[in-house]
């Protein structure tokens, strides 16, 4: 079993764990706090997009140390490593605006994240193509 | 306790505003300072946590026209980067 397949598995446990805690937490404040089931569920939505949100805000800062760590001292194809990274502040971004826009009811903003989420792959392979035709092949 | 959880989803908004201005920051050393494609991704990343930023403070303080900024921001910058991108890679026929 790959490193990947042990993490999907891992995180198919977190989904089931997710559910599981959020529908008991719903269940808790209906019962025990007498909190109406319609204001209960969008309650405990907002708390996960807050818990994304601060998930995502670390992903960014650790993506922004990494730009500003590797400069060009590390050679000419750090521009590689460079363009994986901003694609990790692309996804976060997007993902971000996918889950929040779901938990919160805003349809409009998972749409476009969406949308920006499945044209993130060919930025990233257009820049990477256009430094590869720009440098690799004229220093060959 | 149910009213506790909007000013802490304002708080998350306002922390994950930050971290977009820490990666626009970065983006933006990017384009200053690389070459012309390494400044093309910088300005990529750039649009993207802008566009993410306007989005979200659409939705904290219900300002209608930073959506439509950040729709537009989202879609040209991602289309003007793979054409900008193509480009400099020297043309359609390559």
């Amino acid at each position: 079993m790959s490193l990947l397949d042990s993490f999907l598995a891992k995180l198919e446990w977190l989904v089931v764990l997710y559910v599981v805690g959020a529908a008991a937490a719903i269940y808790a404040l209906v019962s025990m706090y007498h909190v109406d089931m319609y204001v209960a569920i969008p309650a405990i939505a907002k708390v996960t997009a807050i818990v994304i949100m601060l998930f995502g805000s670390v992903f960014l800062v650790c993506a922004s140390v990494g730009l500003w760590r590797f400069g060009d001292e590390w050679g000419r194809h750090i521009f590689y490593a460079r363009n994986h990274i901003c694609g990790i502040v692309d996804d976060t971004c997007a993902l971000v605006m996918i889950l929040v826009g779901v938990l919160i009811g805003r349809i409009d903003l998972a749409a476009i994240g969406f949308f920006f989420f499945a044209i993130i792959p060919f930025v990233g392979n257009a820049l990477a193509n256009a430094y590869y035709h720009n440098t690799e092949e004229v220093s060959k | 306790m149910i009213e506790l959880i909007d000013p802490i989803f304002e708080l998350a908004g306002y922390i994950f505003l930050v971290a977009c201005s820490i990666a626009a920051v970065s983006g933006l050393r990017l384009a200053v300072k690389g070459e012309t494609v390494t400044s093309l991704m910088g300005i990529g990343t750039v649009t993207t946590v802008t566009a993410a930023g306007l989005f979200l403070t659409e939705i904290l303080f219900h300002i209608e026209f930073m959506r439509d900024t950040a729709v537009a921001l989202l879609l040209l910058g991602a289309l003007a980067t793979i054409v900008f991108a193509r480009i400099l890679r020297g043309g359609v026929y390559r």
